[in-house]
C-alpha cells in the first residue's frame, strides 16, 4: 500500500487534525520516575533530557504501569535488540506508514537519520519492498512487515529468506518489534497526539 | 487488514489453522532440560504473576520465546500489567476474542475462549464475537468495545463516535489503555501466527467455543 502525498496529508489531518482526546497531564505533575524513564529511552538514540517532555510522555503518564512497560520495551528494543538498527529502524518506518501514524513516521525519521537511514531510504519505504534498490534482505524485512499488516502472518517464502542471515533471537524480534510499533500507532493514532515541536510527520523524509 | 470489519468474517478455520499451524514450529522451543536456571525463574515468574503455580510442563511458546530473553521479558511485563489493568477482565477478553478471531490466530482464540469463559462470556457470546460488532445483542458499551477492535485492525485508529461511546463509561486512564491493549494482543498474534507456535493443553484453536 503507497499513500500519495495528497493522501497522506489528508490522514494527517484526520489523525492529528483536531485536539487531543484526553489532555496530557501538566509538566510539574510529571515525577521523577516518569523523568527517569524518559532519560533511559532518549540516552541510547544521543537525546539530552530536557525540562520539558514531550506531549507523548505527558499523555502516558496518566496510566503509570503501562507507561512504564510501554517505555522499557522502547529502551529494550533501542539497546538489546537482535537486530541490526538500521534494519530495526527500516522495519519501523514501514510500521508506521502501513498504519498511516504521522508522529511515529517523524518521530523515526529523526531516529533513522542518527542511523545513516537517508532521504532516498525512507522514500524508497513509502514504495515498499517492490521499490528497486532494496538489497534481497532488505526487501524480505519490508515485505514481512507488509504480510503482518496484512495477513498477520509472515509467508514461507519470506521468512526463508529472512532465515538465510537471521538466527532465532533476530526472527523471534521480526514479528514482536512489528507488533509493539503498530500498537505504539494504535494509541498515538487514537488519542491525537499532536506532532513533536519539530516534526511535519508525514513530510519528513 | 485495512478494512474496518464490523460484521462475520470469513473464516476457512480448518484451512487458516492448517496454514498457520503448519507441520512444525518454525523455531524449534528448547527442551526444559536446556533452560538455563535464570530462564526457568523467569518463565515461573511470569506464570505466578498471572496465577498459575504448577510449572511441570512449561508452554511451547514460553520455551521458543526465552531464546529472546530480554524481548520475553518486555512483552510478559505488559502482558502481567494489562492483566491486573484498569479494563475490566470480561471487558478485555472481549477485545481479546475479537483481536484473536480478526486475526485469524488459533492459539489466541483457544487461549482466550478458555479463559473469557473464567471471567463469565457465555458459550453464545463467545459465538457472537466471530460475527462482530453490528451482530444483535451487545449491549451498547460492548458493542464500542469490539467496534474498537474493528477500527483499530482496519483504521489503527478509533473513530470521533466510537471514542465518543466508550467514554460514555471508561475514565482516561481506560481510554488510554485500549488502544494499546489491542495492540499488544495483535502483536502477539503476529508473533504466534509467524512461529507456527503450537497449539498445547488440548486448544483446538480457533474451533473453540
Amino acid at each position: 500500500m503507497s499513500m500519495t502525498d495528497q493522501q497522506s496529508e489528508a490522514r494527517q489531518q484526520h489523525i492529528v487534525g483536531a485536539p487531543m482526546r484526553v489532555p496530557p497531564l501538566p509538566q510539574d505533575a510529571l515525577g521523577s520516575d516518569v523523568r527517569a524513564l524518559v532519560a533511559r529511552i532518549g540516552k541510547p538514540l544521543g537525546y539530552e533530557p530536557t525540562a520539558e517532555l514531550t506531549t507523548y510522555f505527558a499523555l502516558m503518564a496518566h496510566h503509570p504501569a503501562l507507561f512504564r512497560c510501554n517505555i522499557e520495551t522502547g529502551i529494550m528494543f533501542f539497546t538489546q535488540s537482535a537486530l541490526p538498527p538500521r534494519e530495526r529502524e527500516l522495519a519501523v518506518l514501514r510500521t508506521a506508514w502501513l498504519a498511516g501514524a504521522p508522529y511515529e513516521w517523524g518521530e523515526h525519521v529523526d531516529i533513522g537519520r542518527r542511523l545513516n537511514i537517508t532521504p532516498d531510504d525512507t522514500d524508497r519505504v513509502r514504495l515498499g519492498p517492490d521499490a528497486p534498490g532494496w538489497s534481497d534482505h532488505e526487501r524480505a524485512l519490508l515485505r514481512a512487515v507488509d504480510e503482518l499488516v496484512a495477513n498477520q502472518m509472515i509467508t514461507d517464502a519470506t521468512w526463508a529468506n529472512l532465515a538465510q542471515t537471521y538466527t532465532a533471537p533476530q526472527l523471534i524480534e521480526v514479528p514482536a518489534l512489528v507488533g509493539q510499533y503498530f500498537a505504539v500507532a494504535m494509541i498515538q493514532n487514537s488519542l491525537r497526539v499532536p506532532l513533536a515541536r519539530t516534526s511535519k510527520g508525514f513530510a519528513e523524509r | 487488514m485495512s478494512r474496518i470489519e464490523s460484521g462475520p468474517i470469513t473464516v476457512d478455520a480448518a484451512g487458516r489453522q492448517a496454514h498457520v499451524i503448519g507441520p512444525a514450529p518454525r523455531i524449534a522451543p528448547l527442551s526444559q532440560a536446556e533452560m538455563d536456571p535464570d530462564a526457568l525463574a523467569l518463565c515461573i515468574a511470569i506464570r505466578e504473576s498471572v496465577g498459575v503455580f504448577e510449572h511441570s510442563v512449561i508452554p511451547d511458546y514460553m520455551l521458543t520465546m526465552v531464546k529472546h530473553p530480554e524481548l520475553f521479558r518486555c512483552q510478559m511485563d505488559m502482558g502481567t500489567v494489562l492483566f491486573q489493568g484498569s479494563i475490566p477482565p470480561r471487558e478485555r477478553e472481549l477485545a481479546v476474542l475479537r483481536v484473536g478471531w480478526l486475526t485469524r490466530a488459533p492459539y489466541e482464540w483457544g487461549q482466550h475462549v478458555t479463559i473469557a469463559k473464567r471471567y463469565g462470556l457465555s458459550d453464545a457470546e463467545v459465538e457472537r464475537v466471530t460475527q462482530g460488532s453490528s451482530a444483535e445483542g451487545w449491549g451498547a458499551h460492548e458493542a464500542a468495545i469490539l467496534r474498537g477492535v474493528e477500527e483499530l485492525l482496519g483504521d489503527h485508529a478509533l473513530s470521533d463516535a466510537t471514542w465518543a461511546a466508550l467514554a460514555e463509561t471508561w475514565n482516561e486512564q481506560q481510554l488510554i489503555e485500549f488502544p494499546m491493549m489491542v495492540g499488544q494482543y495483535v502483536a502477539t498474534a503476529f508473533v504466534q501466527n509467524s512461529l507456527r507456535t503450537a497449539l498445547d493443553n488440548g486448544n483446538p484453536g480457533l474451533t473453540r467455543r
